[in-house]
């Protein structure tokens, strides 16, 4: 408890300085909401083990260390070129970057924009991306409403389906002091609308921080959104990242959650079908090695009859990993007719991964369908042996069998450009994994 | 071909063959027959060269080597095939990769170029016709939501794109119907050649039909205890495995 009365009056301190900083330019409609939250930190606190939601997530080293605000960053020829490379190589790519939380506009491309899609990065005052009205926040919640500099405010007008994906880039660059930077962003699709967004979060370097990420998205009526978030930063990084997705009547969501970086990684992902017939697709695939934790904490919400949602995780754990798994589907009374489906597999490479899966269905109407099923476990020993029997060797054997298992989720990208980064890093990552074996 | 001199073999610590003699030619085709428990899929998963399974005597030379100090893979990249009698599902891996990346193991052991795309889907082609099987399975992950049949097909036709110069068929005919049966064997059939060499084992004569064998052997109890022409085989059809105690 003390030390995370230490942690919240480190953030209050941190948040005198920072309003310092910026020298008046809070003084805004926003102001009292980054108050606000810093009065409720002051209450509430940061989750602690006893906290079921962060019951299988250690936060003590998160919480103990000391961060400095993120400040404006000059790049470097070389981390130019490393961004450059991050990004899309098609001309009038939809770009939006920042570096260390602060946008970058060198990079960024927000102009001809196709008809019907609205891009806006907000400064200082982000009421316009700021709807919560959820009661019980945590902290990291409290902190990203805090001490969010800036935020995107995606919008895309009725019946305006957008073909090129909406690409924002989060890299983090620079020395050796441990960072502190937030971020909020809102995606707002009007009814019949479509888009894609391929949200990155990187690093340049092995820079240290931590960053609060969150993210609204609002479908109305028969849109749909495909949101893919790649995080693959140092592995010195706290990553805390949440997104709350309203689905309304017959729009489809498509969520996918790709994570291979990080020290700790915690994605609470909360999706409400509010509407009769909607549609969310939530996949999930991290890859963990060393001591990396990661933790995919969701909760689909189905308030509304004829709604249906698919979630798949699959998790790849080797050396000393942890990874949590906890999924919520919750059917509301008013949700009959709900076609509920969640599977969570994990493979465990070393005998010291680990993995905590927890399955939760509450169910209050009584025509549903829910189903959810979890497996952990080695690779098949049957399999390898099918494969060696036909001439692949034992390495290249578990490599395609590995492969096959994450590429359950990758094949579901539908952005070719981004699957085959995403692939790339995945081979990156795992080729230690098997060169390591050797 | 293949000579195996005095084989054991033990699974769990029980001894499952014991003391097995057989010689192959080139261009033979032996049928091995015997009982349930009398350690056919043993042997077979022994020459494969399974792990689970511990040869506590005896020695296999295949084409002058010593076999069993091979691991699996450079078995069969020396021209030794297993058709599995139960093969797995391997969700997530398409048929053609996996098959086009054996075949290039193969290759490249041999010190040959490997095959590109277009000469691979070529072959398959070609192949596809000799077993029959459908190019939408192809297009699958390896066996997954196969039907038994299907299954059994798709082993022959991985036989069929790897040339091997000895196939062991463990079982093929398990589980078939007269149909699959008739396309199996004609598959076999149509690869034999004064080059290759087949080790048919199976349970019932039925096969023996259509795959006709130079010889047959009756494995009984982890050891050969008879072994014959191919009439051998219609005379265990007709008075069983009980005489031969």
């Amino acid at each position: 408890m003390k030390k995370i009365q230490n942690a919240v009056s480190f953030y209050r301190e941190l948040f005198r300085s920072f309003k310092e900083q910026e020298n008046g330019h809070f003084q805004n409609a926003y102001s009292a909401v980054r108050e606000q939250a810093i009065q409720q930190l002051a209450e509430t606190g940061f989750p602690t083990k006893k906290t079921e939601d962060w019951r299988f997530t250690d936060l003590q080293e998160l919480l103990e260390q000391n961060f400095t605000l993120a400040q404006p960053f000059d790049l470097n020829q070389e981390q130019k070129k490393k961004i450059e490379s991050l990004l899309p190589d098609v001309p009038n790519s939809i770009k939006l970057v920042f570096v260390n939380g602060y946008f970058n506009k060198e990079f960024s491309q927000t102009q001809h924009l196709p008809k019907g899609l609205h891009l806006e990065v907000k400064e200082n005052d982000l009421s316009s991306i700021h709807t919560q009205t959820e009661s019980n926040k945590n902290g990291f919640h409290l902190l990203a409403e805090a001490f969010s500099r800036q935020g995107v405010l995606v919008r895309v007008d009725q019946g305006q389906s957008i073909e090129q994906p909406v690409y924002i880039l989060s890299v983090s660059a620079g020395g050796s002091e441990p960072l502190f930077f937030a971020q909020r962003n809102r995606i707002v699709l009007g009814p019949l609308s479509a888009l894609s967004v391929v949200e990155q979060h990187l690093s340049l370097d092995s820079q240290p921080g931590f960053q609060a990420f969150q993210t609204l998205l609002e479908l109305d009526d028969s849109a749909r959104l495909d949101y893919y978030q790649f995080q693959n930063e140092s592995k010195t990084f706290y990553h805390l990242n949440q997104v709350d997705a309203t689905v309304g009547e017959h729009a489809t969501f498509r969520s996918h959650s790709i994570d291979f970086g990080g020290k700790l990684v915690r994605n609470t992902i909360r999706v409400t079908l509010d509407g009769t017939g909607s549609d969310a697709t939530l996949n999930g695939l991290y890859l963990a090695n060393g001591t990396q934790h990661m933790d995919n904490h969701t909760t689909i919400v189905h308030a509304q009859a004829h709604g249906s949602s698919n979630e798949l995780f699959q998790g790849i754990l080797d050396d000393q990993a942890n990874g949590v798994f906890s999924g919520k589907i919750l059917v509301q009374p008013d949700a009959q007719k709900t076609d509920a489906k969640q599977s969570n597999n994990c493979l465990l490479l070393s005998e010291q991964a680990k993995i905590d899966s927890k399955p939760q269905l509450e169910i209050y109407a009584d025509d549903v369908k829910c189903t959810h099923g979890a497996t952990v476990g080695q690779l098949d020993e049957e399999e390898i042996f099918y494969l060696r029997s036909r001439g692949i060797s034992e390495v290249a054997a578990r490599s395609i069998l590995t492969y096959a298992f994450a590429e359950r989720v990758i094949e579901q990208i539908k952005i070719p450009l981004f699957k085959d980064q995403v692939e790339a890093a995945f081979n990156a990552k795992f080729k230690d994994y098997l060169t390591a074996e050797q | 071909m293949l000579e195996i001199k005095n084989l054991h073999a033990k699974i769990d610590g029980k001894e499952i063959l014991k003391g097995i003699n057989l010689k192959i030619g080139t261009g033979e085709i032996h049928a091995i027959m015997g009982p349930n428990g009398s350690g056919k899929s043993t042997l077979a998963n022994v020459l494969a060269g399974k792990d689970a399974y511990e040869v506590t005597e005896g020695q296999v030379l295949y084409d002058g080597k010593d076999l069993l100090s091979m691991p699996a893979e450079d078995r069969a990249r020396s021209g030794l095939f297993l058709a599995f009698q139960y093969p797995v599902e391997i969700p997530g891996v398409s048929n053609m990769y996996f098959l086009k990346t054996a075949l290039n193991e193969k290759l490249k052991y041999h010190g040959q170029e490997e095959m590109d795309a277009a000469d691979f889907l070529a072959l398959v082609r070609k192949k596809m016709k000799l077993v029959e099987i459908e190019d939408s399975l192809l297009r699958r992950p390896v066996n997954e939501g196969f039907s038994g049949g299907e299954k059994k097909k798709n082993e022959i036709f991985q036989m069929a794109v790897l040339e091997p110069k000895l196939a062991v068929l463990d079982e093929t005919d398990s589980g078939l119907d007269i149909d699959a049966l008739k396309i199996v064997a004609n598959g076999v059939n149509s690869l034999h050649n004064k080059e290759n060499s087949f080790l048919v084992i199976t349970h019932y004569q039925r096969l023996l039909d259509y795959i006709v064998p130079d010889f047959v052997h009756v494995l009984y109890k982890g050891e050969i205890v008879k072994s014959g022409a191919k009439d051998l085989a219609l005379e265990l059809e007709e008075k069983g495995y009980d005489w031969l105690k």
